[in-house]
């Protein structure tokens, strides 16, 4: 990369029931799917905590914000096509609008009064890496900054009902406290061996099937890091990290 | 302003043909790709656009769905453009990208898998790879040699301008020397059921932009765009600008006033570095929904005066859902290669001297509103 991209900050929610689900907004909330509602309180918490920046994020246009799901709106999904192979027509018109992959980021614009370009993209269990990949080439496009969501929705009872990660990207440090991430280099590949990661921290489809996200795990303590994801496909993706720190 | 991108190919297919010279002598002869005689018409009694090659498939729907098709859909069409530039002899493969927008593929998996007796949570343990969008770039990927940078788009029925958009903005510096960019969408029980829930589909042939306007027609199709760094010949057009804007004011009706589409013009008029008059002909969404049809008429008529320069074709080839935004942008630079000859057959305004220069509007559920602007002659 011929430019530094950072990670300025970042904030991972995950819900283990439907129930514990924050309402978003008194007239849309009972509306949203889990992964909506999951997405959007993950961005509000992140909003709440660098009120400033994301003030003059929202007021540049040129800023990006990126949503990317491995499986997209499960439930919707599934309660259309269960209509269906159940014979029950018509199916819900609620559940087909919100099936679409790009729900969460309608409801994030009109929730937040939003306007900036949003883009949705899906690419299973990659989609964390990809959604790095693509905002990198932007941001070394000129796009000043892109916020970035990563979030599926999970069915099973015994797992989380929604899990979400929000993070900025921009080109710079930020004047914020903590530790922010220069990331080093990202890289995909086809099918074939992946480069050796700094460390250990690989992620193979064959033993979990979560879509592998950045922020849930506590791999971030060590002053560098990369990991490896592979997919069940072949394909995988390496990135590569380092903490920094900002100061005047 | 984004260095203009070269398109040096675009191909397509859909209800009115496997080229946008077909599309267009369609189009003037007046003969829709529509009609009730498809494979879903025992279940729906309403006029889609069905590829003529899945309806040579099979009879129903049900045959049709035992294999998937986006996959036998694009797989042509990469091979079409090879052979109209040469692609894969003039690249190495890490020098081509590709990227697709899609709402529908995987859709047919599920339906094809569920049952009475599933319950989500058996629907959830039982995804795979294979049911995921993105798993069509790896298919694409293993029959063709393209391993630069590939994503798969999803933004609703903007999900192949937002490709082709993408596509431009990070050409110059992703280092890749050509992009595959485009769309497809093949029609499924889940989504027609799925429109036909929400009451936009017109049960007659589709007429945007008149006052019979009664809703959508659901169709199928793909396009596909090849856009080159540094173009050996003459391009066909060039991608000078892409504007967009997220509405924020419903998940499926735009604002009645139009703004979000005026702004995602604008935004692709700044982008080029031109002005509303340079703007020859415009390609717009029109779905023949009352709220999409009115709304941008007012916003056409906002930016470009009363000129009758805009027009949809949604009424012979119908709505490709999320792969309109790459087969009307194909044929929007099919048109700008005669504008003029276009304007007349078609009673649009024309002036002498006009800018062979179109726009191509795509929306979609999400307030995702995107403009791509062509340019014939370049910078």
């Amino acid at each position: 990369m011929t430019k530094p991209i950072f990670l300025n900050c970042y904030q991972n929610v995950a819900f283990y029931d439907e129930a514990s689900l924050p309402k978003i907004d008194h007239n849309l909330g009972r509306r949203m799917t889990p992964l909506q509602r999951g997405t959007l309180f993950a961005g509000r918490c992140l909003f709440a905590k660098h009120q400033t920046i994301f003030e003059e994020f929202f007021a540049d246009h040129r800023n990006v914000i990126l949503f990317a799901t491995a499986f997209g709106e499960v439930s919707a999904n599934f309660s259309v096509i269960k209509d269906i192979c159940e014979n029950r027509l018509p199916v819900s018109p609620k559940d087909f609008q919100h099936s679409v992959y790009n729900a969460a980021l309608g409801y994030l614009a009109i929730v937040e009064k939003v306007n900036l370009h949003m883009i949705a993209i899906t690419s299973g269990y990659l989609s964390v890496d990809r959604a790095l990949q693509l905002s990198a080439l932007r941001l070394l496009s000129g796009t000043p900054k892109i916020l970035v969501f990563c979030a599926d929705e999970h069915l099973s009872e015994a797992a989380t009902v929604v899990r979400a990660e929000v993070f900025l990207l921009s080109d710079r440090l930020l004047p914020l406290p903590g530790r922010q991430f220069h990331i080093d280099g990202i890289t995909t590949g086809f099918p074939g061996q992946p480069p050796n990661p700094l460390e250990q921290q690989v992620f193979e489809q064959r033993h979990t099937t979560a879509n592998p996200y950045c922020f849930l795990e506590p791999q971030f303590e060590s002053e560098t890091h990369s990991r490896v994801t592979v997919a069940s496909t072949g394909e995988w993706a390496m990135s590569s990290w380092t903490g920094v720190t900002w100061s005047p | 302003m984004v260095k203009p991108s070269a398109i040096t190919a675009v191909a397509v297919t859909c209800s009115l043909g496997d080229s946008v010279t077909a599309m267009q002598a369609r189009i003037l002869a007046n003969q829709p790709g529509l009609g009730y005689a498809h494979r879903f018409a025992e279940r729906m009694q309403a006029p889609l656009g069905e590829l003529p090659a899945l309806r040579q498939k099979s009879e129903s729907f049900k045959e049709a769905a035992r294999e998937d098709q986006h996959f036998a859909v694009v797989a042509p069409l990469i091979d079409e453009l090879d052979r109209k530039t040469g692609l894969f002899a003039r690249y190495q493969p890490h020098e081509i990208g590709l990227m697709l927008g899609t709402s529908t593929y995987g859709i047919e998996t599920f339906l094809q898998r569920v049952k009475p007796s599933t319950s989500a949570t058996d629907f959830y343990r039982d995804l795979e790879p294979s049911s995921q969008p993105s798993r069509l770039l790896g298919g694409l990927g293993e029959r063709f040699p393209i391993r630069g940078f590939n994503i798969t788009f999803s933004n609703s029925c903007a999900s192949a301008a937002v490709a082709i958009g993408e596509a431009h903005r990070l050409m110059p510096a992703s280092g890749l020397k050509a992009i595959v960019a485009g769309g497809v969408d093949i029609l499924n029980l889940a989504t027609i059921s799925g429109f036909d829930a929400l009451q936009v589909l017109d049960h007659g042939l589709c007429q945007p932009f008149t006052q019979q306007a009664n809703g959508i027609n659901l169709a199928e199709g793909a396009g596909l765009f090849l856009l080159e760094a540094n173009p050996a010949a003459k391009p066909l057009a060039w991608i000078k600008g892409y504007g967009t804007w997220s509405e924020a004011h419903h998940l499926t009706s735009p604002d009645p006033t139009g703004k979000g589409m005026i702004r995602a013009m604008a935004g692709a008029l700044t982008d080029a570095g031109l002005e509303a008059s340079d703007i020859g002909y415009i390609n717009a969404h029109g779905t023949g929904t009352s709220a999409n049809d009115a709304a941008e008429q007012l916003a056409c008529r906002h930016l470009f005066g009363a000129e009758i320069r805009y027009e949809t074709t949604k009424t012979w080839h119908g709505h490709t859902l999320a792969a309109a935004g790459a087969i009307e942008g194909a044929l929007t630079v099919q048109i700008l290669q005669d504008l003029k000859s276009w304007a007349a057959a078609r009673g649009l305004s024309w002036r002498p001297g006009q800018r062979p220069c179109g726009i191509s509007n795509s929306f979609g559920f999400g307030g995702t509103f995107v403009s791509l602007l062509f340019d014939k002659e370049g910078s």
